[in-house]
Formats: structure tokens, sequence, C-alpha cells
């Protein structure tokens, strides 16, 4: 059980700054999953928790303990990382056993922590196989056995799914939940698959060029990111983004002088918000496709040039701008070429500031 | 177009492709979906003449080109690997295979096809850049343009997205389509990515461990697998599928459950195919849905997890000791551990005997 604290932490390599001034806060017992795209410090920071980097700036606690002069053996931790770096010619329990056997714990109590992670795990029984012959998902369970077995207060974990086949990657993914639940321990986990974070975390941290972009619930990650990137990153397909100009006259259009039609309470809102040029977000799943239009309501006129089904859901590629857009098609759908409106319901949309990114 | 017929072969003990035979339409996107391993790319080397089969013989357009060296097949590869030339920039790099002395091919027509390409794939303003400055999409549009620009009768991809992120990958595969309208050309695919498959694929054919299992359009193979591997393969999230026994017009589950009671005129159809009494159930996550609901088939169980991916949830339910899951878009909450009913149509199961996981029903 622990609290991990970051605080102004920062990481260069040379003029590069890998981790710049990341504060966070995590909870006893939470989930937490560091995403974003490769490059972008969430391994280095996983790495700076661990002990593993030495860090150029700030303060990492551990409850109220500042741990930056900590070797890592001495932090109780446990990782995993990508490649589950166990020794193949030995067996499962004897690879489980070794870090037991490091710290020269008694034999009884070995067995005894092995039956409890191996059960925990259902692993019980390819105890005496060996690694090498083993599927890539068993071993990496015995990965996480190992790494759990010393019943660490905080389990790191680097990429742990990303080498393993997409019918592995599922069935891991609930393994991963159902033990953090049962051993109520502290976890970081740092993947850049946002289907991953989202099933996994209770808290998601967005990150960025080494820098946090924001941190939240998945679901609120998804229906209202507070930045552009959020936005971009997580579902796939991605929100939908363009440019928007509002004019003098009260009606709003696109950069190619295209409309946007705003229902009386969405005009109302962008009145307040008093800014000419904003950028709206949608997602596509909001965004619906028909051949006619409704007066009251939030709609744009639309050319969709293809069609594509993502996960059984119909979409409408269509372009504003430059920008490549989606929609979501409902019933029966013919390739492509063809015209419409797109109209989506009032809470369902976001005004972000350009210039910025963050929401309004 | 192209046609591969009763292709095998091996490598020592390992059967890579077994007895494959498959045609490919002139200006279509075919794509292979398989997973690591099924034999996808000794395929598709098979059909470029990079690997010589143990048996069988290629076709393109109607001539036999089994003995054809590759350079003279008329074929484009891109690699997973792009296999840029790094010394050159973008510009010599897309123009280099249009400079063979093989092809004839004047300078000025040579300019006018890499500006063109180049203009498609949105790499005009890269032309002098070397191609080791570039990113990872830059660097996959650049090997596009290097295959596509020769106008090669047959053009051949391996895996040519899945170097590149989620993001990247969801734009370049719209682009992807859009330049085969265009330019009409015949492509021939390899992909262990089941959401590129379905998103740009005329036709898809299922492999798996060297076996050609199904083609058909993506569409056709969701709603009509033959096999219980079709089936697994090509729904995303995967598909429910329950071991069950037939006793008499009952399909049970754990040896003694009844879930679903088919008609006569299903086990008479059963039985013209089969003999067999264990089968197995496959059923949609899609086709379940919460709530009690008459004259559909009910169960109750207990929730286990519910998976979150934004506009879908993922509901992982233990019903009699096997793990349902089914996918709702419904803002439900349901804590785990609770006991909830879910229900669905007879006629969305399907039936796969289960020795050989051909479906029966």
């Amino acid at each position: 059980m622990a609290r991990i604290r970051l605080e102004n932490l920062k990481k260069y390599y040379g003029r590069v700054k890998a981790v710049d001034d990341v504060s966070l806060d995590i909870k006893d017992n939470e989930f937490i999953v560091f995403l974003g795209p490769s490059g972008c410090g969430k391994t280095t920071t996983l790495r700076c928790i661990a002990g593993l980097e030495p860090v150029t700036g700030g303060t990492i606690y551990f409850d109220e303990n500042v741990v930056n002069g900590l070797e890592p053996a001495d932090r109780n931790i446990a990782m995993v990382f990508q490649f589950y770096a166990l020794y193949p010619h030995l067996n499962v329990y004897r690879n489980i056993s070794f870090p037991l056997k490091a710290e020269k714990m008694p034999a009884h109590d070995i067995k005894r922590k092995i039956k409890w992670v191996s059960e925990l795990l259902r692993i019980d029984s390819i105890l005496d196989r060996k690694i090498s012959e083993l599927p890539d998902g068993d071993k990496q369970k015995v990965a996480l056995a190992r790494a759990i077995v010393r019943t660490p207060e905080v389990l790191l974990l680097d990429e742990p799914l990303s080498a393993l086949d997409e019918k592995f990657r599922e069935q891991m993914r609930i393994e991963f939940l159902r033990i953090q639940r049962a051993l109520n321990v502290t976890t970081v986990y740092v993947t850049h698959d946002q289907r991953e974070a989202m099933t996994l975390a209770d808290r998601i941290v967005v990150m960025k060029d080494g820098e946090i972009i924001e941190s939240g619930e998945p679901a609120r990650l998804y229906e209202t990111p507070h930045n552009l990137f959020t936005g971009y990153f997580i579902g796939s397909p991605g929100m939908n983004f363009f440019e928007c100009i509002s004019k003098k006259d009260g009606t709003c259009s696109t950069k190619n002088e295209e409309l946007i039609h705003f229902s009386k309470s969405l005009q109302k809102k962008l009145r307040e918000i008093q800014i000419d040029t904003f950028i709206v977000g949608v997602r596509p799943e909001y965004l619906f496709f028909s051949k006619n239009f409704d007066e009251s309501v939030n709609y744009f006129k639309v050319r969709v040039i293809n069609t594509e089904r993502i996960h059984e859901i119909n979409y409408g590629n269509f372009y504003i701008g430059d920008t490549l857009c989606k929609c979501f098609l409902s019933g029966e759908t013919t390739p492509g070429g063809f015209e419409g409106f797109a109209s989506w319901d009032d809470e369902k949309i976001c005004f972000y500031n350009p210039e910025s990114g963050h929401i309004l | 177009m192209l046609k591969l017929q009763n292709i095998s072969k091996s490598f020592d003990d390992v059967n890579a492709v077994r007895d494959l035979s498959l045609e490919i339409n002139e200006g279509e996107i075919f794509v292979l979906l398989g997973p690591t391993g099924a034999g996808k790319t000794t395929t598709l080397k098979i059909t470029a003449g990079l690997i010589h089969p143990d048996a069988g013989n290629i076709f393109i357009d109607n001539n036999d080109v089994s003995e054809v060296p590759p350079a003279f097949r008329d074929i484009s590869f891109v690699f997973e690997s792009y296999n840029l030339f790094p010394i050159y920039n973008v510009y010599d790099n897309i123009a280099f295979a249009l400079r063979s002395r093989l092809l004839q091919i004047g300078s000025e027509e040579i300019d006018k096809r890499v500006q063109s390409f180049s203009r498609d794939l949105h790499i005009e303003s890269l032309l002098d850049r070397p191609t080791s400055t570039l990113s990872g999409g830059e660097t996959q549009r650049v090997a596009l343009a290097r295959a596509l620009v020769r106008e090669a009768r047959l053009n051949l991809f391996d895996e040519p997205l899945s170097n590149l992120d989620l993001k990247l990958r969801e734009e370049l595969r719209v682009e992807f389509k859009e330049l085969h309208k265009k330019y009409q050309s015949t492509i021939f695919y390899v992909t262990h990515d089941h959401d590129s498959a379905v998103s740009i694929a005329d036709r898809i054919g299922i492999l798996f461990e060297g076996k050609l299992h199904q083609v058909g359009a993506p569409n056709d193979l969701i709603e009509n697998p033959e096999s219980v591997i079709v089936a697994s393969l090509i729904n995303y999230p995967a598909i429910n599928v329950l071991n069950c026994t037939l006793v008499g017009k009952k399909l049970n589950i754990n040896g003694k459950t009844t879930l679903v009671e088919l008609s006569e005129a299903e086990v008479k159809s059963i039985g013209k195919i089969t003999k067999a009494d264990e089968f197995q159930i496959g059923l949609k996550p899609r086709n379940i849905f919460i709530g009690k609901k008459k004259n559909m088939i009910n169960i109750s169980g207990k929730v286990l997890h519910t998976e979150y991916q934004g506009y879908n949830k993922v509901i992982n339910l233990d019903f009699i000791g096997l793990t349902i899951r089914l996918v709702t878009n419904q803002a439900v909450r349901l804590k785990d551990r609770s006991t909830i009913d879910v229900h669905f149509v007879k006629e969305d199961m399907i039936l796969f005997e289960r020795e050989n996981g051909m479906r029966v029903l």
C-alpha cells in the first residue's frame, strides 16, 4: 500500500527533455495508466519512479518519504516489462521462486507464497513446465507472478501486452484487472494503446512531449476531453476537429465558407464564450448522417467520399476543408460518393481554443 | 487477373502454405488476413517470385509465370520494413524503379508520374528531403508512392501500415482507398490487423496455418462465416464460442443446462450434414442485449467486469461457469458481481461442429 507523489519531476538527456516538470498524485491502490505516443516520456517517468533512472530534478515521494536517493531494490516495487526477462531453461516454479530465494526466504514460506500466487494467476497447473515450452500469454502471466510474489507496495508495468497477439492481449487485459483488484496494490501501467488504457485505468494520464496533457477517468476523457490532443488520441476512430468562424450576423461557417448551423442553445453558449475563431470537437459516433435535416438542431452539409466499417459500426469519411472527418451511418450504406447532412446533440460537442488547444 | 493454383510450400517440418488456390480480380483490393505465422508473407513472396513453391502454379493474365524471374513479372512490392534507399532523397527513391533500363521511360514522363503520385500522397513538399529525416508516416507514404508510381500490373503489400501508430493507420487507410479509386490498381495486401482488412478490402481471404479457409466480401464473412476459425478471426470483439451437446432438439451446455431448443427442421438440416452431437455455439457480443424479452432466449449471468471502450462497453458475464461477452452502447452502470438478465435471438446464433469447426446451422 502506497501513495506516490511526483513533484516537478524532470529528466533530461542532454538537451532532450524526456520528462519536463511532471507533477502527479497517485492514490493508494489506484490503477494509473500513462498513455501517449512513443517518445512522450511515459516510460522514462515510470523508470524514474522505479529508481532505474536518476532524476534531473524534482522529488518522488512514496507516502511521506522521499525516495529519490533509494536504489530500486529498496523501494518495495515490482516491475514487468514488454519482454518477460524470464529464465527460459528453468521451469515456472523456479522462475517465480527466484526473487524469494534471493531474499533468503525459508523454503516452506516460498512454497506457501508460490501456491498463493499461482492460484491467483491460474498457473498452478503449469508450475513444472519450462518457460520455453509456454505460449506467450502464459509467459507474461509467469512474469507477473514473479513480480507480485514478493507482495510489493507498488506494481510498475511497462507495455506488458504489446508483444502479444491480439487474442492473448484481450485475455490478459482482463487478467491484469482481476489481479490488481484482488491484490490492492498501487499500479502504474505504461502503454501507447488507448484501448488498453480505457479498459484498465481508474485514471489515465495523457502525456505528450514530456509533459502531462491532462488526466482523468476514461469516460471523462472520452466524452469531454479538455485538450485537442486527448480527443485525437483517445477513441478509435478519434474525435473530429474542425475550425469554425462565427460571423457578425450570428451565423457560423467553416474556413471554406460552408455554413454550420448551431441550435439556439449552442448559439447562446457561443455568444457567452465571445471568441471569433474556435475549434469544434465531436466524436464520429455522435455525428449522425442523414439525407435531410431539421432546422432546430445542429447540422452541416457533408459529402461522404467513402465508407468504412470499424468494429461493426459503419462510418462515412468526409472532408471539411482539408481535414478528414468521420460520421456515423445507420442502416444500409452504399460505397460512398453521396451527400447529406451531419447533425449532433447539443451536449455531445466541445469547443476549443485554437491557440492553446484547451477546451472553452 | 492473378491466379494461384494449388500452391504448397514447406520450410523444414513446417507447412507454411498448404494447397492454396485463389483468384484476384482486375482492379480489386484483395486482403489476406491471418495471425502471425499463418503463411501470409510466404504466399506474397511466392506470388512475387521471391520464393519458389514446392508445388503449384502462378498465373498472371492467364500466363503461367511460375518460372518467370521476379523482375519480369511486372509486380511491385511494399515490405513491412519499407526498404527505402537512405542515400537518396525522396524524389530519387520514388523515381528509382522507373529509371530501370528495362522500362525505357523518358525522364519527362518519369517526372510527370513522380509529381502526380507525390501530390496524391501529400508528399510533394518532401521531394528534396533525404529519407532519413522523414517521420514514420512520411516514410510509409514514400514507400507507397514508390510502389504505385510504377503502375505495375499487380501491387503486393506486406503489412504496409502495421509499423505505424493507430492514428496514422486510420488516416492512411482512408487515403489508400481514395488513391485506389483513382488509379484502380490491382492490390494484393496481407495483414494480421483485422481493422485494416475490414476497412479497405473488396474481398478478404482468411488464412490460418497455411490454409485458406474462406474468401468473401468483409460483410459476407462477418455475417456468414463457414467455420469457427473464420468467425473468430473476422469479428471484433471476439465472437463467443460455447461448447454444447445436442440432445434430441435441445442444445445443452455443461452437460445439463438447456440453452436453446431447436426446431424439427433445424435438427433435420443438421442431421443432413453430420451425425455428431458435439457442437459449438457462436454468438456475437453485439447480438446479446441487456434485459429480459418475451419470445427470445433469456439467460442471466454475473457481471465479471465491464471494459469501457468509449462509445462501447464490453461486459464480461459469468454464465454457469462460462464467460460470455456482450457489447453495448447503452449508458448502463453495472456493478461487478451483480446479476443481470440478457437476451438474444435464436437466429443470431451460429452452430459449428466441434470436431472440424465447420458450420452446420
